[in-house]
C-alpha cells in the first residue's frame, strides 16, 4: 500500500526510485520501509553474481529459476479456507506477514483470496497479526 | 405464473470464541438461545460445530485459550445482526465474526443436519515462543561465530 510512495520523495535523487522502492521490500526481511535505500541494494552485490544473465537477456525476466504455478490453480479442488490453520500458514513469513504472490507464485486472483483469508483468520485468532517484537 | 415460487435465502456462518473456562451446559444453553433467534428470525440453522478448545494465535480476553465455536445457518439479511446483537449480550463470548457463503439457496431444499463436535487440533507449542521470549535473531541476521583465535 505504502510502498510505492515511499520510493518517490525520500529517494528524490535517482530516477529509479521507483525500482528501488518495489525490489527492496522482500529480500531485506521486512525491509520495506527503507525506500531510499532501495539503490544501494544493488550495488551491495544482490544482482552482481547474476549480471552477467540478466544483460544478455535484455530486460523482462530475469531467466533463473522456475516460474511458481499457482498452487490453486493446479489444485482444482483445493480452495482456499480462512478456518484452515495449516494451510492459511504456508503463506505467511514467521514475522506474521503476508507473502507476496511474487514469491508465493499465486495468480491474482488466488492471491486476493489468500490475503482476504489470512484477514479473516486474523480477527478469529487463528492466525497472528504479528510474532514477536510487540 | 410460478404459485410455488422457492424461497431463496442467504446461507452464512458464524464463528464465535467463549472463554475457555466455560462449562459444557452454559455452552449448550448459548447454542439453544441462537437457535432460537435464528428460529424467530424465519431462518433455519443447519448445524452447530464444537470445534472444542485450541491455542489462540494472541491472547483473547486475556486468556491464551478459547472454545470456537462454527454455526451455519440460512435466512435472511436481516438474520445475521441480531444474531450478532445477542452474541454481544453474553459475556463468555469474546470474539465472533460472520461470514456470508452462499446466495440464493433454497429454504427448504437445505437439510438440518446434526451438531458436530470435533476434536480441538492439539498442536504441542513451544512454550517459549508462547510468552514472546525469542532466542532465534530476526530474520536476515545471522550471527557470527565467536572469534577466539585472535592472539
Amino acid at each position: 500500500m505504502a510502498r510505492p510512495d515511499m520510493g518517490g520523495p525520500k529517494s528524490g535523487g535517482f530516477g529509479g526510485g521507483r525500482f528501488g522502492g518495489g525490489g527492496g521490500g522482500y529480500g531485506g526481511g521486512g525491509g520495506g520501509g527503507y525506500g531510499g535505500r532501495g539503490g544501494d541494494r544493488e550495488e551491495r552485490g544482490d544482482r552482481g553474481d547474476r549480471g552477467d544473465r540478466g544483460g544478455e537477456e535484455g530486460g523482462g525476466r530475469r531467466g533463473f529459476g522456475r516460474r511458481k504455478v499457482c498452487r490453486f490453480c493446479a489444485d482444482k479442488n483445493l480452495k482456499v479456507d480462512y478456518k484452515d490453520q495449516q494451510q492459511l500458514k504456508y503463506f505467511l513469513t514467521e514475522r506474521g506477514k503476508i507473502i507476496p504472490r511474487r514469491i508465493s507464485g499465486n495468480c491474482a486472483k488466488h492471491q486476493r483470496e489468500v490475503a482476504t483469508a489470512v484477514k479473516r483468520g486474523r480477527m478469529l485468532a487463528i492466525l497472528p497479526y504479528t510474532v514477536g517484537q510487540m | 405464473m410460478a404459485e410455488t415460487a422457492k424461497r431463496l435465502v442467504r446461507e452464512y456462518e458464524t464463528i464465535y470464541l467463549l472463554k475457555s473456562e466455560t462449562p459444557d451446559d452454559q455452552v449448550d444453553e448459548i447454542k439453544e438461545r441462537l437457535r432460537g433467534v435464528v428460529t424467530r428470525e424465519g431462518g433455519k440453522v443447519i448445524r452447530f460445530t464444537n470445534q472444542g478448545k485450541r491455542k489462540t494465535a494472541f491472547p483473547v480476553a486475556k486468556n491464551a485459550k478459547a472454545l470456537y465455536m462454527h454455526c451455519l445457518y440460512v435466512g435472511k439479511p436481516g438474520i445475521v445482526g441480531e444474531f450478532e446483537r445477542n452474541l454481544r449480550m453474553i459475556d463468555v463470548v469474546t470474539k465472533y465474526q460472520s461470514v456470508v457463503l452462499a446466495d440464493g439457496v433454497d429454504f427448504d431444499a437445505r437439510q438440518v443436519e446434526a451438531d458436530v463436535k470435533v476434536a480441538p487440533v492439539e498442536e504441542e507449542a513451544k512454550p517459549r515462543e508462547e510468552r514472546g521470549e525469542f532466542e532465534s535473531a530476526p530474520e536476515g541476521f545471522e550471527p557470527e561465530a565467536p572469534e577466539t583465535e585472535e592472539a
